[in-house]
């Protein structure tokens, strides 16, 4: 089976399949925004060790994952729900693949986008349970990441206390604060 | 004409290492860091002289500047490979989750100087500091032996 075919179905159940949203396209008719089958193979290629196939150099295929970051990071911080679970995706995609500098990226930019849209990336936490682990580690990780200080974590945690334990299923809101509180990098 | 080739070396000791590169006028030896949970195995890769697409913060206003290590780099004893290994700016080891880092100045002194940008043409080789041990100095023997004979 090709792996492109495979990513639209690991896709399609764990994305999509979680009950994104319907977007008007016209009138009388919806569509649900569905992942790039491009894209999707990319990230299932990079997710089992395959060089994605779309790229013809192993340099062009390190730009190519900066480049999907980008763009899903654009979509989450837009509030595209869609968008949003691709994003976290892509963030379990990195730390299975122990990919330093992807994680980096999450490392710095999930907290401003839980600050920009946390009511969508929540929600797309309760319909992904299993990447709680994952991005609770990068927002509790951005605190003291690239030097920054960590003593604003008390504060946010007491703000933001209320709205993620309603968000998200007790056990996994537990395990939310746990990483926020004292991050642990979920081993690959 | 053969183009021209760079070599980097990283000195690891315990918590921090020493990166040193020559080239023309730049000497730059100097102090870097990395997560000590994600390591680079010792050992020599091939360099991309690039910039980090998802940073904002280079030195010259651009994308961070940054030397790729390539693909398939063995990390943690062989615990697996892995393609986001990157030499880039940084403080200490909090900026760091795999990645070598040291003082952006001197990244971007090293970036800077080598030509053409996008090829791996440079050596990146990380070594590991080892400790010597061997007969203990004489005066060693005669401490322990004093700890051990009139101080018991």
């Amino acid at each position: 089976m090709r792996v492109d075919v495979v990513a639209r179905w690991v896709l399609a159940l764990a994305i999509v399949g979680g009950g994104a949203s319907p977007v008007p396209v016209a009138a009388g008719t919806h569509r649900t925004p569905g992942v790039d089958p491009a894209d999707a193979a990319e990230m299932v290629e990079t997710l089992v060790g395959l060089e994605p196939a779309r790229y013809d150099s192993t340099l062009a295929a390190m730009h190519g994952r900066a480049a999907l970051y980008s763009r899903y990071r654009a979509a989450a911080t837009a509030g595209d729900q869609v968008g949003m679970r691709v994003y976290l995706l892509l963030a379990f995609v990195a730390v299975a693949r122990v990919d330093a500098a992807t994680m980096e990226s999450f490392s710095s930019d999930v907290l401003p986008l839980y600050r920009a849209q946390a009511d969508t990336l929540l929600a797309a936490l309760r319909a992904n349970p299993w990447l709680t682990d994952t991005i609770c580690y990068f927002l509790g990780h951005g605190f003291e990441f690239e030097g920054r200080d960590p003593a604003d974590r008390p504060a946010f945690i007491g703000a933001e206390s209320d709205r993620i334990r309603s968000a998200l299923h007790k056990r996994h809101a537990a395990r939310c604060f746990d990483q926020i509180e004292q991050p642990h990098r979920p081993a690959p | 004409m053969t183009a021209t080739t760079y070599t980097i070396d990283v000195l690891r000791k315990s918590s921090d290492g020493i990166l040193t590169f020559k080239n023309g006028a730049v000497n730059i030896s100097e102090t870097c860091w990395w997560d000590p949970k994600v390591v680079v195995d010792a050992g020599s890769y091939i360099g991309y002289a690039t910039r980090m697409a998802n940073k904002n913060d280079g030195t010259d206003g651009g994308k961070r500047e940054a030397i790729w290590l390539g693909k398939n780099v063995p990390y943690n004893s062989n615990a697996g490979t892995a393609d986001g290994f990157f030499i880039h700016k940084g403080t200490g080891p909090s900026w760091s989750d795999g990645c070598i880092v040291m003082a952006g100045s001197k990244v971007y002194q090293m970036w800077s100087s080598i030509h053409p940008k996008e090829k791996g043409n440079i050596t990146v080789t990380i070594r590991d500091e080892t400790v010597k041990r061997g007969r203990a100095a004489d005066h060693d023997c005669t401490r322990h032996w004093m700890f051990g004979g009139f101080l018991r």
